[in-house]
């Protein structure tokens, strides 16, 4: 049995909250055995709750009491905090952005008795927070290739082995040592070449295509906003392609643990694909569009350490026998008003 | 009241992944051997295991039974394991570089580490006297204790939540054996399916 017992109680504690609200209530001690308080915590707090690594923000810590409590003891203590602006409340399958009251004590040599009440933070007029990370919003999982590509992929993968490995058969000769340089040169050949394939492979599409532009309406939007994104490019000579598509998507993406044992977790939420070109030719100038609508009841974006909430448009020609172009831009996505 | 798992009466899924004071307070872990081998100086203890065990569940267990203790784990915000002393719990210390290591098991009075396969002969090379703990949750009372202790903890309010059946458990330890963390994961989707309090099913 603890030595107090914490609660919260809310005035009006349905409804929700908008940026410059106030979030009143009171938090009730009883206490059942002596305690030295070093301090009673009531915290306005923003938080992330779900499947990846737990990010929260303290953003009022107030201490309404230090000393001793004696048993019997029966106290009630007011908060009263302001609601900032953003972000709003969301609740994801692997992701949950939530605001609560938190409250608990800090007792030397013991776990802390502590107490949560949760409340619901909408958009109110001016445009919220999306979160407190400074990274870029992490690209979603999405076919960085076409199907048709994947035997040039493997081609890439192969070559590094066949010049590996006869180096590592004449090295195992009795030279393990010069194994082991031979497997790394092979990795480090296998990994370098891929960051450049990765790295060069728009250039390289470009040298059939021409300069590929693409340019987007907005890339801050709020919820039921049209997004219209223009490509223009202009190949020297005519090219043969597959096909050219827009994609809007959306997901969560959550990391869990650190180390050698972090796990990316994704959800995709949203993906819409729009089909610009057929498989065809393409020459001189060529412009083509694509219109979206930010759907109604779709989240808005989120970023915190591990947590994100992303959502991305991507460009892709498939040209045959040839890289493909992709261009993805990170988006942001605000509420709606309610 | 509102939330995701509310219509479950509970706070949260109670399968996500938990702050590690959290973690600490809901540990299902035996110290009192670990806790009197580490009361004098020199001593180390090993806690062994696969990935999803329960090896870091264990150290904050310890750090919150000893709060003098230096928690340190590389790539977070803790402090370079190098640069501690007194009683040191090192998680994922075959992942610390032989030299920092070194520097570590010389300053350290007291040491506990969190490791994929023994260091008991380099710990005792550095004059410790070794204790060793081989972490699994191959116990199934162990274990459904551990889990049905994070179902309450997610609690909302007084009245029904879900509730573990034995045979769900017996179903877990037959699908993932005793890693802990891949049975978290299929109970996270089972819990975020279910629509009503009822037993948790996979």
């Amino acid at each position: 049995m603890s030595r107090c017992n914490l609660a919260i109680e809310m005035m009006d504690p349905g409804a929700p909250r908008r940026p410059g609200d106030q979030v009143q209530g009171f938090v009730t001690v009883d206490v059942d055995k002596s305690v030295n308080c070093r301090g009673l915590h009531i915290v306005l707090r923003c938080m992330t709750r779900g499947r990846g690594n737990t990010w929260r923000q303290d953003v009022v810590d107030q201490v309404v009491y230090e000393g001793e409590w004696k048993p019997g003891d029966n106290l009630v203590y007011p908060f009263e905090f302001d609601v900032p602006n953003g972000p709003v409340t969301y609740h994801g399958k692997l992701l949950n952005v939530v605001w609560q009251v938190y409250t608990y004590v800090d007792i030397p040599w013991g776990f802390d008795p502590e107490s949560e009440y949760e409340f619901e933070v909408v958009r109110g007029e001016a445009r919220p927070s999306l979160g407190p990370s400074q990274q870029a919003m992490p690209n979603l999982p999405i076919a960085i290739t076409s199907p048709s590509k994947v035997p040039l992929i493997a081609m890439l993968a192969i070559v590094p082995l066949f010049l590996g490995l006869p180096m590592a058969v004449v090295a195992l000769d009795g030279e393990p040592f010069l194994a082991f340089c031979a497997a790394a040169s092979v990795m480090v050949f296998a990994v370098v070449g891929g960051i450049a394939f990765v790295a060069m492979r728009n250039r390289i599409a470009e040298r059939k295509l021409g300069p590929v532009d693409v340019q987007l309406s907005a890339t801050e939007l709020d919820i039921g906003d049209e997004l219209t994104v223009t490509v223009r490019l202009s190949p020297e000579q005519a090219v043969a392609i597959r096909g050219a598509s827009v994609h809007l998507h959306a997901g969560e993406v959550v990391t869990r643990g650190s180390g050698t044992n972090r796990t990316t977790y994704r959800e995709e939420l949203l993906s819409e694909r729009i089909a610009v070109a057929e498989a065809g030719e393409v020459r001189g100038e060529t412009t083509w569009t694509a219109r979206f609508r930010i759907p109604e009841g779709a989240p808005s974006s989120f970023s915190a350490s591990d947590n994100h909430l992303a959502w991305n448009l991507t460009f892709q020609v498939d040209i045959p026998r040839w890289p493909d172009f992709v261009s993805t831009t990170p988006l942001s996505v605000f509420p709606a008003t309610r | 009241m509102i939330g995701a798992y509310a219509h479950l009466n509970l706070r949260m899924n109670p399968f996500g992944e938990l702050e590690p004071r959290h973690r600490a307070q809901l540990a299902v872990v035996r110290l009192d051997t670990v806790l009197a081998h580490l009361d004098a100086p020199r001593a180390a203890v090993q806690f062994v295991g696969a990935c999803g065990r329960g090896k870091s569940t264990h150290l904050h267990a310890l750090r919150a039974a000893l709060p003098g203790a230096h928690y340190a784990r590389l790539w977070t915000d803790q402090p370079d394991p190098a640069g501690l002393s007194g009683t040191v719990l090192l998680d994922e210390a075959d992942a610390v570089g032989m030299i920092r290591r070194a520097r570590l098991f010389r300053a350290a009075e007291r040491l506990a580490i969190g490791v994929h396969r023994s260091f008991a002969t380099e710990l005792r090379l550095h004059g410790f006297r070794v204790h060793t703990v081989h972490v699994s949750a191959a116990d199934p009372a162990r274990l459904a204790t551990l889990l049905r202790r994070r179902i309450e903890f997610a609690r909302l309010a007084e009245g029904p939540i879900p509730t573990l059946p034995d045979h769900t458990v017996h179903a877990l330890r037959a699908r993932f054996g005793d890693d802990v963390r891949a049975m978290e994961d299929a109970l996270y989707d089972a819990v975020h399916a279910m629509r009503e309090v009822r037993d948790v099913a996979l």
